[in-house]
């Protein structure tokens, strides 16, 4: 695990401004000195041009890796550790050829007494006495001194709306006020009994393994093999047609969705989360159930959310591995040879990009080898990884069926395994269930789940390792990405200790500063403003806190949280947002096919889609909420359209000023979840917006330019979800004096606003 | 652009500008960027997703006879077709197209794209640089000439990564695109018809723009200011998204897919709305009997292109528009077992368009399709000389758009130790 220790250096003593002297000096490890006082400066930048493996020096005893090989700053480290106890004349080599007292073939590059020899100087003194700093968890408070977090309700309501798609109770908020982050654990641990979070948890996954392609139509059921499952297509045989096509579409749904229902499965029962690649088992409703012709019970067989582990005829199972719709998203081919769903694998459960292996230049007269892959360096810097694994899911042919190789696996690939491990001989049948007890014993595995989550929750992936040494925020991002790299180390070795709970993961992302960041104030002068350190530690922050812009799914969610409808025109109308003839790829959604990157960057599109929602959503609920009694209402509790806030004669009346004002300190609270005292600016804007538009309204309305009458979407004569027509009393058609359309201006405002849209 | 904005957006992006630099001077107040009318060039990149095969288009091999025991291509070398200066393989729509715009073609074949990953290929095709964090030259373009545009950069797919500099648009069913782009009319159609009073409506639009201001005051966290900055810019460009309404065409293409996102393309272009757009087309990762697989799509890919340039002079504006064709890499010479060919780090890359002089040839490969080196002065084929690299291409197309100096040159540096000066033209 990497240390903190240099990082609170590097901004440390900065930010601390002229108070340094007071301060204990802060331990810097032998690496963190290395990195940021020798390789990023000097090394990075000079050394390499020559001593690299292809440079003119590389025939000597001291060659560096570039920042695109896994561990290069500690295989340089290690290099540089073996130079320094070299000497020439009592002096180590480290200093003296750099600085050309011996002949250097690139002469000169450090003058003695630079800053940069100093540096080298006390690299040599470190390597002779390391340092190591102890580790006392107080490093992560030391980096993140100068950042505010949410207060611990803010984080609550941040967390409710991302996991269940819904605002906290009072009760909920009460509890976490009092008892802080222990409660909000408890209060979290609820929540994620919730079927919202199921479904959350299913749309944070498919995100990765994108089975919702399936989906449509009965394109999941038309995966499988019809002599395998000769009932796949059962319900063709009902005779009522709405029967039929509703049998049809919860079964494909059931067969696409079996993947991501093992997760939530393995999740609502607090199984360890390694099960989802060691299960011996599938996940069937009622429908998959008749597909796959399996006799499982249940207690309604006619309810789709009721799903139950079942055993496949002839199918050694081990999880998401063995899972027939898993297996069909990553396909292969007959010269593919699994190696595509290795890489998969290696992606999803190990934390590792084998592409990334590839990134290096190589040089293709280079290979001339009869078998490269095998054999040319260049390629099997890749296949030497991913080869064993897919021979490891060799019994799983094209079509993701289980079908044994007869003739065995290629005998001119790497042998079938992992990582050094070879594949016994006496598990060929089973090799995934070999294969998935060797991933979930590696630490890569935890690793990989809190990345996944991680990118979940706050929108953004995990950062990766800058490679560019040259780029002039190299070391900030270098030490943003160590600092990020340590709490979510931290967070996978509790994830570990709590026996691949992933209940834990989620709760300590939600608790940590890059999910719970508000806002930075780091004291800088003008001048110190403008420094390089300043910038650096921008660099240093730039993944901290979640500005997102909320996905199409979050959106829609929210929008029924706080308003208690969804943004669609009738409770059997489409979703705008969800429905992908609308808005929804429009809006950065994906479609799991051939869409399957999220956009997290609004464009003009995307801010007009936003406009047109709070237009529409303003419009239908405004009227909508008055109609039931002031307690019962989500968005105007304490006022009623007949609250005017002046008289006839232009005087304010003070009570309903203030309860005006109320509502909308509680407006700004619910919809952009603002905590602000009832005179803050922010208060007074919203209430101006009220105001200037009533009494626009009220002028119209007695010179005739405005009519009485609601324009009639925005009139509430039916009830949403029953679709029934209002009782006549309960009915809201007119605005008389204005206040309601008012009110659908404050509405629109905060709904179009930079708060709602993103969290 | 307005360069204070710049700044503030690229650096608030987590691209640090070097201190001192002509753009770290400019301070970080901004100011409202102004929509207006784009007119300049048009630029369109297309990507043949999933490593393309030079030597059954632009850079021919074939073999020598029907006994070759390990054949380049299963054509003979004899029946190579020529059209001006440039050799093509008689496979496919080939032959239609090279007759038909020899002229305006250039080709550059035997790049060396130092990799045969998809991912990194595709960035090192599209950026000019393998390493990460580069953005697309489309991104870069559009960034530069008008960020604040609606549909700036229009993405179809492929390497598309914008480093924050500017939004990416994804064109979904454009029957929708009525209702979105008129979000204060309930009908988009009758002007009158809103949700808002026009005095309402200006009343909400004076809260927003004060509270922007307010936000972006204390916006401290450098994800936050760079989130609000994101969003601002595109509200900024939105109403323009009307204009798209008026050149979009009654009924999309339904034969060809190139087609059918070039008339998106093109329709937002002439709305003034967008200048760079990536159009991607996939399929040609054929490890496996690769002829059959492999033929159709480059074909499919040449009829794409031809309909670009169709749609572009129907729409009046074929002078003022460059096509870039690329793919991440190459493909293996020679079959595999299963007559496919795998990942090969040498390419091709055919230019044309505005600035672009065809009928020219530049860079070359062995009968094995090994690169060969090109004199950086004449830029003929020389056993002294360099080999082609993206970075070489890019540096010329930066030249052609004027970024190849200024911020985005210092923040995304290119510099090939010997430019290919005159490559284009």
């Amino acid at each position: 695990m990497r240390t903190l220790g240099a990082l609170t250096l590097v901004f440390g003593g900065f930010a601390l401004g002229g108070c340094q002297a007071e301060e204990p000096e802060q331990c810097v490890s032998n690496e963190d000195f290395f990195k940021e006082q020798i390789w990023a400066p000097v090394m990075s930048k000079k050394c390499i041009t020559c001593h690299s493996p292809t440079g003119v020096a590389k025939s000597s005893q001291f060659v560096l890796q570039s920042a695109d090989w896994t561990g290069y700053l500690e295989a340089n480290l290690a290099t540089v550790e073996r130079l320094a106890k070299l000497e020439y004349e009592g002096e180590p080599w480290l200093l003296v050829k750099p600085t050309n007292t011996v002949d250097h073939g690139g002469g000169v590059q450090i003058e003695r007494g630079s800053a940069e020899y100093d540096a080298f100087v006390e690299l040599v003194d470190r390597i002779k006495n390391p340092v190591e700093c102890a580790e006392d968890g107080t490093e992560i408070e030391t980096y993140f001194a100068d950042v505010s977090t949410l207060s611990d309700v803010e984080t609550l309501r941040k967390a409710s709306l991302s996991l269940v798609g819904r605002l906290p109770t009072p009760e909920e908020e009460l509890a976490v006020a009092n008892g802080g982050l222990e409660a909000l654990d408890l209060v979290l641990d609820e929540m994620m009994t919730e079927d919202a979070f199921y479904e959350r948890l299913i749309e944070l996954y498919n995100d990765h393994f994108l089975t919702d392609r399936y989906l449509p139509s009965v394109d999941a059921i038309d995966l499988l093999d019809g002599e395998d499952y000769p009932n796949s297509y059962w319900f063709e045989a009902i005779e009522d047609e709405a029967e039929r096509n509703l049998a049809r579409a919860r079964s494909n749904e059931a067969v696409a969705r079996e993947a991501l229902e093992l997760v939530a499965h393995v999740v609502r029962n607090d199984r360890p989360f390694t099960e989802i690649l060691t299960a011996d088992y599938t996940m069937v409703n009622p429908y998959s159930a008749q597909v796959y012709g399996i006799n499982a019970n249940f207690q309604d067989p006619s309810d789709e959310n009721e799903w139950v582990e079942a055993k496949l005829s002839g199918i050694p199972h081990s999880g998401l591995l063995t899972s027939h719709i898993w297996l069909n998203r990553f396909p292969t081919t007959a010269t593919n040879r699994n190696r595509h769903r290795a890489r998969m694998v290696f992606k999803f459960f190990l934390a590792t990009d084998v592409l990334k292996l590839a990134e290096r230049p190589i040089d293709p007269s280079s290979i001339e080898d009869f078998n490269p892959t095998r054999e040319s360096d260049a390629c099997t810097v890749c296949h030497a990884n991913i080869d064993p694994v897919a021979g490891a899911l060799q019994n799983w042919d094209d079509q993701g069926r289980y079908r044994p190789p007869e003739m065995g696996w290629y005998q001119e690939m790497f042998a079938p395994g992992f990582g050094d491990a070879e594949l016994p001989a006496g598990e060929k049948l089973d090799a995934t269930s070999w294969l998935a007890g060797q991933i979930i014993g590696d630490p890569r595995f935890a690793a990989s789940q809190v990345d996944i989550v991680y990118q979940g929750l706050t929108g953004a992936p995990p950062l990766r390792e800058p490679s560019d040494p040259s780029a002039p925020d190299y070391l900030g991002k270098l030490v943003a990405f160590d600092a990020q790299n340590a709490e979510l180390q931290r967070i996978a070795d509790l994830f570990v200790e709590s026996e691949f709970d992933l209940k834990t993961v989620i709760k300590e992302i939600v608790k940590s500063p890059y999910y719970r960041a508000k806002s930075f104030d780091p004291g800088w002068s003008e001048d110190e403003k403008e420094s390089v350190e300043a910038q650096q530690r921008l660099d240093e922050l730039a993944p901290v806190g979640t500005a997102r812009w909320l996905t199409p799914e979050q959106l829609e969610r929210k929008v029924e949280a706080v308003t208690g409808y969804p943004w669609r025109e009738s409770v059997n109308g489409q979703s705008y947002l969800l429905d992908f003839n609308e808005y929804r790829i429009f809006y950065g959604g994906i479609d799991s096919d051939t869409i399957v990157e999220r956009m997290t960057v609004p464009n003009g599109i995307m801010t007009n889609v936003s406009q047109r929602m709070a237009n529409e959503v303003a419009c239908w609920n405004t009227a909508r909420d008055f109609t039931k009694p002031a307690a019962a209402r989500n968005l105007f509790p304490y006022i009623d359209p007949g609250f005017e806030p002046e008289d006839d004669n232009g005087f304010e009346i003070p009570a309903v000023t203030e309860a005006i004002r109320v509502n909308i300190q509680y407006l700004h609270w619910r919809l952009l979840g603002e905590q602000l005292d009832i005179d803050d600016p922010e208060i007074d804007r919203s209430y101006a917006l009220f105001l200037e538009v009533w009494r626009d309204g009220k002028r119209g309305i007695e010179l005739g330019e405005y009519s009485v009458t609601l324009p009639g979407e925005c009139q509430a004569t039916r009830d949403f979800w029953s679709d029934q027509a209002l009782a006549d009393a309960e009915r809201i058609t007119s605005d008389t004096n204005y206040t309601i359309r008012a009110w659908m201006a404050v509405m629109t405002y905060m709904l179009s606003d930079y708060r709602f849209l993103h969290e | 652009m307005n360069r204070r904005d710049f700044f503030k957006l690229a650096g608030l992006a987590g691209l640090t500008l070097i201190p001192g630099s002509s753009a770290a001077t400019g301070g970080i107040a901004g100011e409202p960027l102004t929509p207006r009318a784009y007119e300049g060039t048009f630029w369109i990149f297309v990507n043949a997703a999933g490593g393309w095969d030079p030597t059954s288009l632009c850079d021919p091999k074939g073999r020598a006879n029907e006994m070759d025991p390990d054949p380049m291509n299963m054509y003979l070398t004899s029946e190579i077709l020529s059209a001006g200066n440039i050799n093509y393989a008689p496979l496919g729509y080939n032959d239609t197209f090279f007759q038909k715009y020899y002229q305006d073609l250039l080709i550059i074949n035997g790049i060396d794209m130092q990799t045969n990953g998809h991912d990194s290929g595709s960035r090192h095709t599209w950026s000019g640089r393998l390493v990460e964090g580069f953005p697309s030259l489309a991104a870069l373009v559009a960034a530069n000439a008008g960020p604040e545009l609606p549909m700036s950069y229009l993405s179809f797919g492929g390497y598309d990564l914008t480093g924050g500099l500017v939004a990416r648009t994804r064109s979904g069913n454009v029957n929708a695109l009525g209702r979105i782009a008129y979000p204060e009319r309930f009908d988009p159609s009758n002007a009158d018809d809103r949700f808002h009073s026009v005095r309402a409506a200006e009343l909400i639009q004076q809260a927003r723009d004060g509270r922007r201001t307010t936000q972006e005051m204390e916006a401290t966290l450098p994800v936050e200011q760079v989130a609000m900055n994101q969003m601002f810019t595109a509200t900024d460009g939105a109403n323009e998204l009307k204009l798209l309404q008026q050149y979009l065409p009654d009924e999309l293409a339904q034969d060809n897919a190139l087609r059918r996102q070039a008339q998106v393309a093109l329709a937002a272009y002439r709305a003034g709305i967008s200048i760079a757009v990536n159009l991607n087309y996939g399929g040609f990762d054929t490890h496996g009997d690769h002829d059959n697989a492999h033929i159709p799509r480059l074909q499919t890919l040449l009829e794409g292109v031809d309909a670009i340039w169709q749609e572009a002079e129907a729409q009046q504006v074929a002078d003022n528009v460059i096509v870039v064709v690329g793919s991440e890499f190459g493909r293996t010479p020679g079959y595999n077992a299963n007559n496919g060919k795998d990942h090969w780090s040498v390419s091709s890359m055919m230019l044309m368009g505005k600035g672009i002089s065809g009928n020219r040839v530049i860079g070359g490969s062995t009968d094995r399709h090994q690169p060969l080196t090109v004199d950086p002065g004449s830029l003929s084929l020389s056993e002294s000389g360099i080999r082609i690299e993206p970075q070489h291409i890019h540096y010329e197309l930066r030249k052609l758009a004027g970024i190849h100096e200024g911020d985005f040159a210092t923040m995304f540096p290119l510099s090939p130790a010997q430019p290919l000066s005159g490559l284009l033209s």
